[in-house]
């Protein structure tokens, strides 16, 4: 770090040097976004991604601030194996292959980012330009796509219950979504904090939805996985936020399992204790905030969640209830105490069973237990 | 070594994207499936379960190892799974995607 050139890289802590990126000049700001950077060894990463965003601030459209950077995808092909070090199918500026798997995954990746960088000034996963890796055609007859930590994973599903996992734009941003949790929470992906998780990462995948389409809040379907369900099962898609608990009813897959209250929380030792089962109380949350305020969800209810998840006061074990606490905080730090949009949201958690304000009151109540 | 008569495994898959895809199955451990529960080692992994992993959306596999002794409960995640349950995972979610298909 070069104290002599600039003072301000030496001796002025986190909090000031946040105040100086949003009130001081251009000069001021640029030096204090660099020493909030170069100082990525000795800061949390999750600080640091705090402070770039109060830096880049609500109201100021924030592409225009910045050079924008270019995204980077790397696709490959496993093949029907598992080899997740396959052959690269397609990377960034190939053309079109002609198989429906790499070219979904290497669009559905752009648009992703471009809704990250365009909506939230972020740049990649990590906020600083990491390729988007991904693998397709994984193993066989595979009914899922999953995040492995470093890159998403995607199979062509058994044709019985899922088709060709690529072909949803929301899934394919709820998977890029937990590469954002991950960087920015983080949330154990463990009971209430990993149905948070969840709950994050579809909050993600239907905004990038929502935004590719130009959907109001009021007018978008709020589905998780329209695209993917098999011929003959009976849903409309993977998981509703609007409505959890009403996605499909099925003979093979039973009846979707979502509560949409905490009365109905559901104790179970599957799923990692019930991670997308759970998730359906705040995804319902969201919903009520984002339709309360109008507009498109995007714009406040999803900064304020956004901003929410990369608050360092978010623990990596955080309940439901102190994620609740913590979008209502911000929400008064972004649009003032008492605004519409802290009401909003205080009046959403509520209608899931969570009261934040009620002395006394312990705001909820546990429901149902599936198995042992 | 062989195991004891009586053994019983059960196996159940969960997670994934999607809450509904659970697949399970319970069967005695028959000569098919002998060599590989004694190749995981089901005691050892027992004593370090719930063993977690990277990633999101991964499925959480669950073997429970029956006998008249407590039960031996494994809990792994998807991208933890040690090399030694591998061959028994495989050989368990296939014969119970094999009964899911029969209904």
């Amino acid at each position: 770090m070069d104290c002599h050139r600039n003072p301000i890289h030496c001796l002025v802590p986190d909090y000031l040097l946040r105040e100086i990126a949003k009130r001081g000049g251009a000069e001021h700001r640029d030096a204090a976004l660099d020493t909030l950077g170069l100082s990525a060894t000795l800061r949390s990463a999750r600080t640091q991604a705090e402070a770039r965003r109060a830096a880049i601030g609500p109201a100021r459209p924030p592409a225009a601030a910045l050079r924008k950077p270019k995204v980077n995808r790397v696709i490959r092909n496993a093949e029907n194996g598992e080899d997740l070090n396959s052959r690269i199918a397609r990377q960034e500026g190939d053309p079109d292959t002609g198989d429906a798997a790499v070219d979904e995954a290497y669009e559905y990746f752009g648009t992703t980012w471009d809704f990250w960088f365009e909506v939230y000034a972020r740049n990649s996963i990590d906020g600083a330009g990491l390729t988007l890796d991904g693998v397709v055609h994984y193993s066989q007859n595979f009914d899922n796509a999953f995040w492995d930590g470093d890159q998403m994973i995607f199979g062509d599903g058994s044709g019985q219950l899922f088709t060709r996992l690529t072909q949803s734009l929301s899934v394919c941003a709820h998977e890029l979504g937990h590469g954002v949790i991950q960087y920015d929470g983080p949330l154990e992906y463990q009971g209430e904090s990993g149905a948070l998780n969840e709950h994050c990462a579809d909050v993600f995948g239907t905004m990038v939805d929502q935004w590719r389409n130009g959907d109001t809040s009021e007018d978008a379907d709020w589905l998780i996985g329209k695209e993917i369900l098999a011929e003959g099962v009976t849903g409309k898609a993977l998981r509703s936020m609007k409505e959890p608990g009403t996605a499909y009813d099925d003979d093979l897959l039973g009846k979707d399992p979502q509560p949409a209250n905490m009365e109905d929380f559901v104790e179970t030792t599957d799923d990692h204790g019930g991670v997308h089962i759970n998730s359906g109380i705040p995804n319902k949350a969201f919903y009520e905030t984002a339709v309360g305020l109008g507009g498109h969800s995007w714009e406040e209810a999803g900064r304020i969640w956004y901003t929410a998840l990369g608050n360092p006061q978010l623990r990596p074990t955080s309940s439901f209830r102190r994620f609740a606490r913590l979008t209502e905080r911000v929400a008064a730090q972004l649009y003032g105490s008492g605004s519409k949009q802290a009401d909003a949201v205080e009046a959403a958690w509520a209608s899931v069973g969570i009261t934040l304000h009620r002395t006394g009151a312990k705001g909820e109540a546990r429901g149902r237990f599936v198995r042992a | 070594m062989a195991e004891p008569a009586g053994l019983r495994l059960s196996f159940r898959r969960s997670g994934g994207l999607f809450a509904g895809n659970v697949l399970a199955t319970s069967a005695p451990v028959d000569d098919e499936l002998a060599p590989l529960v004694e190749r995981a080692n089901l005691p050892a992994l027992a004593e370090r379960s719930p063993i977690s992993g990277p990633g999101a959306d991964v499925y959480q596999y669950e073997l429970v190892l029956e006998d008249d002794r407590p039960p031996q409960r494994v809990i792994v995640q998807q991208t933890a799974v040690p090399d030694e349950l591998r061959p028994l995972i495989e050989r368990l979610e296939r014969r119970a995607e094999d009964e899911r298909r029969r209904g």
